[in-house]
């Protein structure tokens, strides 16, 4: 078995990972190694071929492709090491990696610290509970999207999408652009999922019908689909009786949600928090086994690319402090608890000494406008406006959160404003 | 004439009214300024960037995705598709490459939005001489 | 006659109903009933009744089409084809009864043919199957199913020996927390008794712990329980794979697709039968098709019972949810006794694992008209859901599906040669236990083949070139580190990981694209493999499968299916003028 002694070594080579490793280097990490299981790395922006990458961080519209390339390129002209084709099958505690590729089998790869970027992987049919038959084309979006944009192959002609958060509307454009018709695209919640300018680019340029409070609830067609029964939904998110309709197609699109791929964490020790579905984090997204850190969709699923890489590069430079021991063994951390109006945050717990932290956050209903405080016991450490809140729009701020007691994040809702 | 329009601009997400009368066009409905400029850009002119994949041979994959340098007209869309997706290139591209100059005359081009390389001789040799 | 008619219009006294009883005891039913329900209710019913050994139903539901195949086009078609094979044994259905037939009848100098109407191996009952191997406590004494569950169970060991499929001696354990529930575990073990069940002891609730520590864990408090060694567990799918290759290793023929639309016969004995890949002569059929096996006995000439399938819905949870036992642990309480003693077709199942770890929830029971509905239902997955503990969540489910078990009304096998029609097998109303049963349903088959033959003066030969074994192929995510790199090393394609959900390798996707029943849709790889039944479903490795497929099968890649025919995943190339219209 062929043993690697690395410094750092990132599992993953999207967005996330490629950040990482970068800035792992450039913080003076010596020896940086990227992981990949596919044949090149990118990750999942290879397959989303549509702008609107990077606004943030190159205040620009980019495409997936574009701002992978840019990391891409950065990391081939330096010293990091990549290994693509390879999958790593077991993290130990000890923060031991086994790996296997082709050309040099089985990998032990020893590493002073170890960066988490696997991503996460879609849900299915069966964990929204489709029922009816199971015949040939009902797809996960990123499987209709790596068909028709990475393999050159159509999955359909008459598309319905169940989902309307970006990743669906992207898709029914993409669709549309490749010959597809599209039906509509049916949401269970009471709001769109995506931003304003996809409802508008992806749906009205195409005068695709948005169905609100409604969702598949069957499939029909036993070898290909024929058909789907769409219902809409109560309050409780129960399918009403009497108002099914059946929707002739022959693709089903499900952009129904994302779910961190935390398997390889779990079977290292790390604790995952059921509400983020991602590693229990602290200030510097080190997980509870000291020297694993997670980075971008593993640690939790954010809406933009730009807050992927920051993540990323938040890790790595835990990382390179881990290395040279500057992250004191702490017994205790401090909580970080989600307050009124917040589903989750991210880290969710501090070191004594944090310092300056980078805070990302989702809210659990919509708000039109909100004060957004973090406080230390009385102590208010940050504050600010915040306007046209929804769960599906991550929020973030960094604040000096040392010293104190427990924090708490909370939106309140500001009174007379609309 | 009269149009409506959501604006994009921010999250605020007002619906647009825009009118046109004796030649003269005003926007309504907006809460900012912007508004009025997304407005009138929509109703004389909207454009949109334009992204899809060509057909590339030689390459580890069959797709190579291609994004416009600007935006183009939207009632040209549909022809600027047309062109693209007769078009073929030879791999290796580099990111940024002009697959298409002046598409549709549009005065834009048609670049490369990632790089790729030439399918690695050894892995086909590996498949074929199975 | 008459008392039969009685006791039916006394019991169902809406229905207008007429009987036919013929010297075997076989009654046929006609007339109207108001539900599909109903219709099942009668005739189990009549079964029941004495001087009754099976049930023809011929009853219609009022304003219900019940589905009915056409077999007419396909016998044209098959007639048009001409002569197609002249086999010594023809072998209809390829699920564990028909594979495990072939595989035992291999050992003889016989050239057999198994047609399949699927594209692939174990398509109907058997993949929707749990994987159950029942020690055979549950069944009736004296009925055929409790004597072939037993003799089965125990030559399970042989076949996983030579053929290298999992088989997992789990044992079973029905446990008791109230001593007052001894006479339903004592009931329980005078039946195990009688059925011949081997190793079955009652215990005391310290040495029942001691068998089951996961007991001890739950802290229940276990008063006394029944336990069973031979309870074992198999993925039914990888079964019949390996039965397949096995026959097929020793000549056995697989035709797929390849639906039998009649049966033909000449002096009241069987000649062959009118496949849709053209007519088959044999002297030799086995009936072994499950849902149809009532509809291709009819074409014998032997209308002599009827399948009602009874659908069935399964839930399986993600690995991540551990199996609470290591055996199969049922708490016995006043609840499941009272449930036991109604005496319902419709119980369904409980909760048990696959040998991977994986827990399986249900399956539940309904009757339903429609052979090939397949469907699932909110009704239905809730049932199969409710069988567990409370600690069991849907969102720790990867996957429900549905399963048809060709139920007859006796509720019984039928295995035996045609008495109207000399050389035609039924091998029918194989439900459970009948996986249990597979090798001792093989092995009382070959035994009517081989009398048949004898008694036509030409006894049966052995092959002097069988080969029981069936090598056993890699399976990457069971080796230490150390086999794992030394596989690789021997072939690098088991260093390139396809399926990351369970660790399958591109190797043994090749391996099972070149066995001796090559699967040929997504769907037929995934059962050899697993590639794709983990968490995910496919969403990512299915593009690299599907690659794998196209590439070995010599296929484009739009002509893939995910199960069979008219199931295409792909449907055209996109850029079809730059790429001048060509697939890759």
């Amino acid at each position: 078995m062929k043993r690697v002694e690395i410094d750092i070594a990132v599992i993953g080579g999207g967005p996330a990972g490629l950040a990482a490793a970068l800035k792992a280097r450039e913080l003076g990490a010596e020896k940086v190694l990227i992981l990949e299981r596919n044949i090149e790395l990118g990750g999942i922006l290879q397959q989303c071929i549509h702008d609107g990458f990077g606004i943030h961080r190159f205040d620009k519209r980019l495409s997936g492709t574009q701002y992978a390339q840019l990391f891409i390129d950065a990391v081939e002209q330096s010293d990091i090491a990549v290994k693509l084709d390879t999958m790593v099958l077991e993290i130990g505690a000890d923060k031991t990696i086994y790996a296997c590729n082709k050309s040099e089998g089985m990998l032990e790869i020893n590493s002073g610290a170890i960066v988490l970027a696997m991503g996460c992987r879609e849900r299915t049919a069966s964990q929204v509970l489709i029922h009816g038959d199971r015949p040939a084309g009902v797809l996960t979006a990123g499987a209709v999207q790596r068909y028709i944009n990475m393999e050159g192959y159509l999955p359909g002609s008459k598309a319905v999408i169940l989902g309307s958060g970006d990743i669906g509307l992207i898709m029914a454009r993409r669709m549309i652009l490749e010959g597809l018709a599209v039906e509509g695209v049916y949401e269970v919640m009471a709001a769109p999922g995506g931003l304003t300018r996809n409802l508008v680019q992806c749906l009205d340029d195409f005068e695709i019908p948005l169905h609100l409070s409604t969702t598949v609830t069957a499939v029909h067609g036993r070898k290909r689909v024929e058909a789907v029964t769409v219902a809409q939904v109560d309050g409780a998110m129960k399918p009403v009786a009497g108002t099914e309709r059946r929707i002739e197609c022959d693709l089903l699109v499900l952009a129904v949600g994302l779910i961190p791929e935390n398997e390889l964490s779990r079977a290292a020790g790390v604790e995952i928090d059921p509400r983020s579905g991602g590693p229990l984090l602290d200030e510097n997204f080190m997980t509870g086994v000291p020297g694993i850190f997670a980075a971008g969709n593993v640690a939790v699923v954010f809406d933009l690319v730009d807050y992927v890489s920051a993540s990323g590069e938040i890790a790595a430079a835990g990382a390179v402090n881990y290395l040279r021991g500057k992250l004191g063994e702490e017994k205790s951390r401090r909580p970080v608890k989600a307050g009124e109006n917040v589903n989750f945050v991210v880290p969710q717990r501090l070191g004594r000494e944090c310092g300056e932290t980078t805070f990302f956050l989702r809210v659990s209903s919509p708000q039109k406008a909100a004060t957004l405080s973090c406080c230390s016991g009385k102590k208010l450490l940050f504050k600010k406006r915040c306007r046209f809140l929804a769960p599906p729009e991550m929020l973030t701020f960094t604040a000096d959160a040392s010293g104190g007691d427990e924090l708490v994040i909370a939106l309140k809702e500001e009174a007379g404003r609309r | 004439m009269i149009k409506e329009f959501v604006c994009i601009v921010c999250p605020n997400s007002c619906r647009l009214t825009v009118s046109e009368e004796n030649g003269e066009i005003t926007v309504s409905g907006n809460e900012c300024n912007r508004g009025v400029e997304y407005g009138l850009s929509e109703y004389c002119n909207p454009r949109r960037m334009l992204t899809t994949t060509v057909a590339i041979s030689g390459a580890v994959l069959p797709r190579l995705p291609v994004i416009s340098t600007a935006e183009i007209p939207k009632n040209k869309l549909k022809r600027c598709l047309e062109q693209l997706y007769s078009t073929a290139v030879t791999a290796p591209v580099q990111s940024g490459d002009i697959v298409l100059r002046d598409i549709c005359r549009t005065g834009v081009d048609i670049a490369a939005s990632r790089s790729i390389y030439r399918k690695n001789d050894r892995e086909s040799d590996e498949e074929a001489g199975r | 006659m008459r008392k039969i008619k009685k006791a039916l219009q006394k019991a169902f006294p809406k229905v207008e109903l007429s009987v036919g009883l013929d010297d075997r005891g076989i009654l046929t039913l006609y007339g109207e009933c108001a539900s599909w329900q109903q219709l099942v209710d009668i005739g189990h019913k009549a079964a029941r009744l004495p001087g009754v050994e099976n049930v023809v139903n011929e009853l219609r539901v009022a304003g219900q089409r019940i589905p009915q195949k056409d077999y007419r086009p396909l016998r044209d078609a098959g007639r048009s084809r001409g002569l197609a094979a002249d086999v010594d044994v023809l072998i209809i259905g390829a699920g564990i009864t028909g594979c495990g037939i072939a595989r035992e009848l291999a050992k003889y100098k016989l050239d057999i043919l198994v047609v399949e109407m699927s594209g692939d191996v174990a398509t109907g009952a058997t993949k929707a199957n749990n994987g159950n191997i029942h020690p055979g406590h549950a069944e009736k004494p004296g009925t055929l199913k409790a004597r072939l569950n037993v003799e089965g169970n125990r030559l399970y060991t042989r076949w996983a020996e030579e053929l290298h499929f999992t088989l997992q001696r789990c044992g079973a354990m029905g446990f008791i927390t109230s001593r007052w529930l001894w006479p339903a575990l004592l009931y329980g073990y005078i039946k195990a008794l009688k059925n011949g069940v081997e190793g079955v002891q009652l215990v005391g609730g310290r040495r029942a712990v001691e068998l089951e520590p996961g007991l001890k864990r739950s802290a229940i408090g276990v008063k006394g329980a029944m336990w069973l060694p031979t309870m074992a567990l198999v993925e039914p799918y990888q079964v019949t794979v390996a039965l397949a290759e096995n026959a097929a290793e020793n000549g056995v023929r697989f035709w797929f697709n390849c639906t039998a639309a009649d049966i033909l016969t000449e002096k009241g004995a069987a000649v062959g039968a009118v496949t849709t890949k053209g007519i088959v002569r044999s002297r030799i059929i086995i009936n072994c098709a499950g849902v149809y096996a009532d509809e291709i006995s009819a074409m014998a000439g032997d209308k002599s019972f009827t399948i009602h399938p009874r659908k069935g819905v399964i839930a399986i949870l993600d690995k991540a949810r551990s199996p609470a036992y290591d055996c199969l642990c049922d708490h016995v309480t006043f609840e499941t006794v009272r449930r036991t003693l109604q005496k319902s077709y419709t119980k369904g199942g409980g909760m048990c694992y696959t040998p991977e770890k994986n827990i399986l929830m249900g399956p539940s029971a309904s009757e339903s008209p429609d052979k090939e509905d397949l469907s699932t239902s909110a009704r239905e997955l809730a049932y199969a859901m409710g069988r567990g503990d409370e600690t069991i969540d849907y969102s720790d489910v990867i996957r429900y599906f549905a399963g048809n078990r060709p139920a007859d009304y006796s509720e019984d096998f039928i295995i035996g040669m045609s008495p109207i029609t000399a050389g035609f097998i039924n091998v029918a109303a194989i439900q459970s236990p009948g996986l249990a049963a597979a090798p001792a349903i093989a092995g009382k088959v070959e035994q009517i083949v081989a009398a048949a033959a004898e008694e036509r003066g030409e006894p049966l030969e052995r092959d002097p070139g069988w080969e029981p074994l069936r090598l056993p192929q890699p399976e990457f995510r069971h080796l230490s580190r150390a086999e794992q790199e030394a596989l690789i090393r021997k072939d690098p394609r088991y260093g390139r990981i396809i399926c990351r959900c369970e660790t399958i390798t591109e190797g043994e996707i090749l391996d099972a694209l070149r066995s001796p029943v090559p699967p040929a849709s997504i769907d037929a790889v995934k059962r050899r493999t697993r590639a794709g039944m983990g968490r995910c479903q496919g969403g990512f490795c299915q593009p690299r499968v599907l690659e794998l497929l196209a590439r070995e099968r010599g296929i484009s890649w739009t002509e893939v299916t995910l199960k069979g025919e008219g199931s295409r995943i792909l449907l055209k190339s996109n850029r079809p003028r730059a790429e001048g219209g060509a697939d890759k």
